[in-house]
């Protein structure tokens, strides 16, 4: 089985996971039964009740009625759910007083919270009933704004609110006095300002909240058997999950299995660390039979966790030339009703980016993250980096206008250049190998940079209505967070290989990507090696998709497991060969195995294997696990990205007419689904430009209840992307990878909220707040007219 | 309040079988064939005719099965996902999805190739603008559409 066409690393295979997908044959959480799992025959089906308000006591909660209608087993609220919740939080420390109880107990904190849940035999019954439980809540004052609530006035929390840990254990600064509303606090001052410095801008700049918004929303099923619990959910962290369900329920993760369907996207959204997710384990031990919850669409936009929600007060300083010596931030980070991932994203992924792709001497920054009566805040993708990143890019914009520069002759004054790198910031990132001079001045190349300037021109002077705006986004962003990931490569008795690994895809093309880099090994050909991943008693440990990760952790795994067993093979191959296996080769373009200098007496992958799996000759197995520790060497992706956009001046429309984007992802292993990770990431940055947004009212109230209200982008809302890869590998791995998979918002959103107040700068527009929708670039507008 | 419904026969036509079924007249179509008829390709993504995942052909006209009854679909022939290919052998469409790199997490995928199907039946040669139209009830979070734009455009082709 020669693997004919390799190495397959820089190849674009068709995804060999699609079939299923473009069949329908896929299984997603929604679809499993009984004839996948005979656990889930008669999977009752779960419906929370939840609140209505945003801030409110809960006087009492009534649920006669349900209990009594047709086909509800049980109607759970925080008197009866009977579980020791054992700790405040699911692996995030923060203080116990902040916790959020499973079902709210004395008060609730956000519009779409769970009160109270009803598990019945069908899906339609529990719906039904759900809708007769009666919520007496007494309304308080909710606290919206970032700056009140960091004031603190009205505590979100106060002594008696937090449930009663019954088992608490782990590492949870779980005694911590809290301040207020505030749950951490991040900051650093390094540097000094330049005496050069003569120019100061300062801008205030927020960045919305957004949802993650899969496709397929949230799901979970449990059963429990003889105290082993099966868990089948819709998660981006299977062992992760794993791990905290055994912290929950108390138990070993050996009696813990999660299975990770096909899940249909996660983008930060399905790391399971809601309440929800904690509690369905708890019903189906109950009653002792599978349990199944999956959210609509409506509750999956209010109670899931959602992403961004930062404020800025910047200021950036340089010299009348255009050199930047200075940072200073002041940021308030909305948590939402309770800390979850958002808690650590500015300490953990913001901080670091603070001087973003430019060398900069003196940073001041200081984030407060503090809670507010919306939604739970967690990863987005980008989160902690693309807004801080978005709007430092806004500030050198607004700085070259200042100093009446180029925007991109700025940057190109102040970029960190590629015979720096590896490159310490001030904030103590270490970047690895990159070009980003040569990428801004390649995505302007593409763009035609100076005659779009020409057009504008003629544009301004002509005084049209579409006015034409350019903007740039040059970007770098942290990946990873560290850790590592552990991969399991095993030789069939044909010959074949099955690789497994403890990170698992939500579209990300795991399968294709890591038989690549597999067969580039093995020298067997991609579609004889399968791939098994999202399942935690397939492997011992994982960490899952998240920030930016899988490749350099799992591909590197993958990488290195596969030559494990190539060394076990030659071992065999020797004995076949009757040769010192000191001397014995791979061939990986044929998948043969011989002596070296005389490739016409070999073996192949079948003929080692036949003689691994006879069981009279006991020979070595053919199966290793590696571990790859990337050892706090993450990798920063970078690039360029240049936007056009048409601003029709009457009616304050925006346009996409162009967007370049020139992304350097280090070596790149399938560059087809690259470009579709690069694809997907730029329409959410784009969007978010445009106009999608979480909105909440002044009581609270969720607005954006539904697709129609909360616009992602279709497909008529983008142009043509101008995509180039832009290759260097990183220094910080041994095959020279980096990352993709958030990249699309690094650059897109600043490039084209850039493009925007660029096309309307001319008439006295210094700054837009996103998203810039019609209406409120038409408010700039008038506000000038 | 609780609808009140009563349970009805139904004879569904999907991908050219007919199945009995029982199901509450308050029922939509997009439960029903996920549930009563088995066949769950047809996803559920926002269940408010938004998200497009839910798309089936009815007489070749393409309609959220979340917001049809299901009473109302009978003697209809009803096409869903698992209708088109034959085996292992791909829709044109299906297989210059997989060649463009158009699926990613793949949950609206069934959804997008039912509309496409049916623009393709009535607009054999679309622009780049009516292709974007046609799927412009699709969404999808993964791609950017860029190359489901691309893959529709190639299996017009082909289709031609």
């Amino acid at each position: 089985m020669p693997a004919a066409g390799s190495p397959f690393t820089g190849t674009s295979l068709a995804r060999s996971e699609d079939f299923a997908f473009l069949t329908g044959q896929a299984r997603y959480i929604a679809d499993l039964g009984a004839t996948d799992d005979p656990r889930l025959a008669g999977a009752a089906y779960a419906v929370f009740v939840r609140s209505t308000m945003a801030h409110a006591r809960v006087k009492d909660v009534t649920t006669t009625d349900a209990e009594n209608a047709p086909g509800v087993l049980k109607v759970y609220t925080a008197a009866n759910h009977g579980v020791a919740q054992p700790g405040p939080t699911y692996g995030i420390p923060v203080a116990a007083l902040f916790a959020q109880p499973l079902l709210a107990e004395a008060k609730v904190r956000y519009v779409g919270e769970p009160i109270a849940v009803v598990v019945a035999a069908t899906h339609q019954q529990a719906v039904d009933a759900a809708e007769e439980v009666i919520v007496n809540l007494e309304p308080l004052d909710p606290v919206l704004d970032l700056e009140d609530s960091l004031r603190g006035q009205t505590p979100l929390f106060v002594a008696g609110d937090a449930p009663v840990f019954q088992n608490h254990v782990g590492d949870h600064a779980a005694d911590e006095a809290p301040s207020g509303n505030v749950a951490s606090t991040a900051e650093l001052h390094v540097g000094a300002p330049s005496p050069a410095a003569q120019v100061s801008v300062a801008q205030r700049i927020t960045n919305p909240r957004q949802s993650p918004a899969p496709i397929e929303p949230r799901g979970l099923a449990a059963f429990w058997d003889c105290g082993h619990l099966y868990v089948w959910a819709a998660t981006q962290r299977p062992h992760g999950f794993r791990a905290q369900l055994a912290e929950f329920y108390q138990l070993p993760t050996d009696n813990i299995h999660v299975i990770a369907p096909a899940v249909g996207g996660g983008f930060g959204g399905k790391v399971s660390r809601s309440v929800e997710e904690q509690l369905i384990p708890a019903l189906a031990r109950d009653l002792g039979r599978a349990v199944r919850w999956v959210d609509t669409r409506s509750e999956y936009l209010a109670s899931a966790t959602q992403g961004r929600g930062e404020l800025f007060d910047f200021t950036l300083t340089g010299n009348a030339d255009g050199e930047i010596s200075s940072i200073a931030v002041k940021m308030i980070k909305d948590l939402g009703a309770y800390p979850g991932v958002g808690t650590y994203l500015a300490g953990g992924y913001t901080l670091p980016m603070a001087c973003g792709v430019y060398n900069i001497d003196h940073v001041d920054f200081e984030c407060h993250a503090v809670l507010t009566n919306r939604a739970t805040i967690g990863a987005f993708r980008g989160a902690g980096r693309s807004p801080y990143l978005a709007a430092l890019e806004r500030m050198v914009d607004i700085y070259a206008a200042k100093i009446g520069r180029d925007p991109a002759d700025v940057r190109r004054r102040n970029l960190i250049t590629a015979d720096m790198m590896p490159f310490t910031t001030i904030a103590g990132a270490t970047y690895d190998e990159a070009d980003y001079l040569a990428d801004l001045n390649l995505a302007l190349e593409i763009a035609d940079y100076q005659n779009l300037r020409l057009e504008q021109a003629a544009r301004r002077s002509g005084e049209q209505p579409l006015q034409l705006g350019i903007g740039i986004g040059s970007y770098c962003h942290k990946t990873t967070g560290g850790g590592g990931e552990e991969a399991h490569v095993r030789i069939t008795a044909e010959g074949k290989a099955v690789v497994t690994t403890g990170t698992t895809s939500q579209g990300h093309g795991h399968v294709t990507t890591w038989a690549q880099i597999a067969s580039d090994v093995l020298g067997i050909a991609p579609h004889d090696i399968s791939i098994v991943e999202g399942n935690t008693d397939a492997i011992a440990s994982g960490v899952g998709a998240v920030g930016s990760r899988s490749l350099q952790t799992a591909g590197l795994a993958v990488h290195k497991a596969s030559g494990a067993v190539v060394d076990r093979a030659r071992n065999i191959a020797a004995q076949l060969l009757e040769a010192a296996v000191g001397d014995i080769v791979l061939d990986t373009a044929t998948g043969n195995f011989h002596v070296v200098g005389t490739p016409a007496r070999s073996v192949d992958w079948v003929a080692v294997a036949t003689l691994a799996h006879d069981e009279d000759l006991a020979a070595e197995e053919l199966s290793c696990g590696e571990f790859y520790d990337n050892d706090g060497r993450d990798t920063y992706p970078s690039g360029s990205v240049v936007a056009v956009v048409e601003v029709d001046v009457e009616t304050g429309k925006a346009k996409l007419v162009r967007l370049i984007s020139v992304d350097d992802a280090g070596v790149r292993v399938n560059p087809m689904i690259v470009d579709g990770q690069i694809h997907g990431g730029l329409a959410a940055g784009i969007a978010q430009v445009l106009g999608e947004e979480i909105v909440y009212d002044s009581n609270g109230n969720l607005l954006t209840s539904n697709f129609m209200d909360y616009a992602i982008g279709s497909i008529d809302q983008f142009p043509q992307f101008e995509l180039h890869a832009s290759v260097t590998a990183s220094s910080h791995n041994e095959l020279g990878f980096k990352a993709v998979g958030e990249s699309g918002p690094m650059g897109a959103v600043p490039a084209v909220h850039n493009a925007i107040v660029d096309a309307v700068r001319h008439l006295g527009i210094n700054h837009i707040d996103l998203p810039c929708t019609p209406q409120r670039i038409w408010e700039a507008l008038e506000a000038q007219r | 309040m609780t609808l009140e419904t009563a349970p009805a026969s139904i004879n569904l036509t999907v991908n050219g079988v007919t199945y009995p079924v029982v199901a509450d007249t308050s029922r939509n179509l997009l439960s029903v064939i996920r549930t009563e008829v088995g066949l769950t390709g047809t996803k559920e993504g926002c269940d408010d005719c938004e998200c497009g995942a839910c798309m089936v052909l009815l007489d070749g006209q393409p309609v959220n099965s979340c917001s049809y009854l299901a009473a109302q679909a009978e003697g209809k022939a009803i096409t869903t996902i698992e209708g088109l290919g034959d085996g292992d052998a791909l829709h044109p469409l299906q297989a210059k999805m997989l060649e463009a790199g158009g699926v990613q997490c793949g949950f609206c995928t069934p959804g997008m190739i039912m509309s496409a199907h049916a623009l393709l039946e009535r607009t054999p040669d679309p622009t780049e603008e009516e292709i974007r139209i046609g799927l412009s009830g699709n969404l999808c979070r993964c791609t950017g559409y860029a190359k489901i734009l691309q893959a529709v455009g190639e299996a017009a082709v082909e289709l031609r």
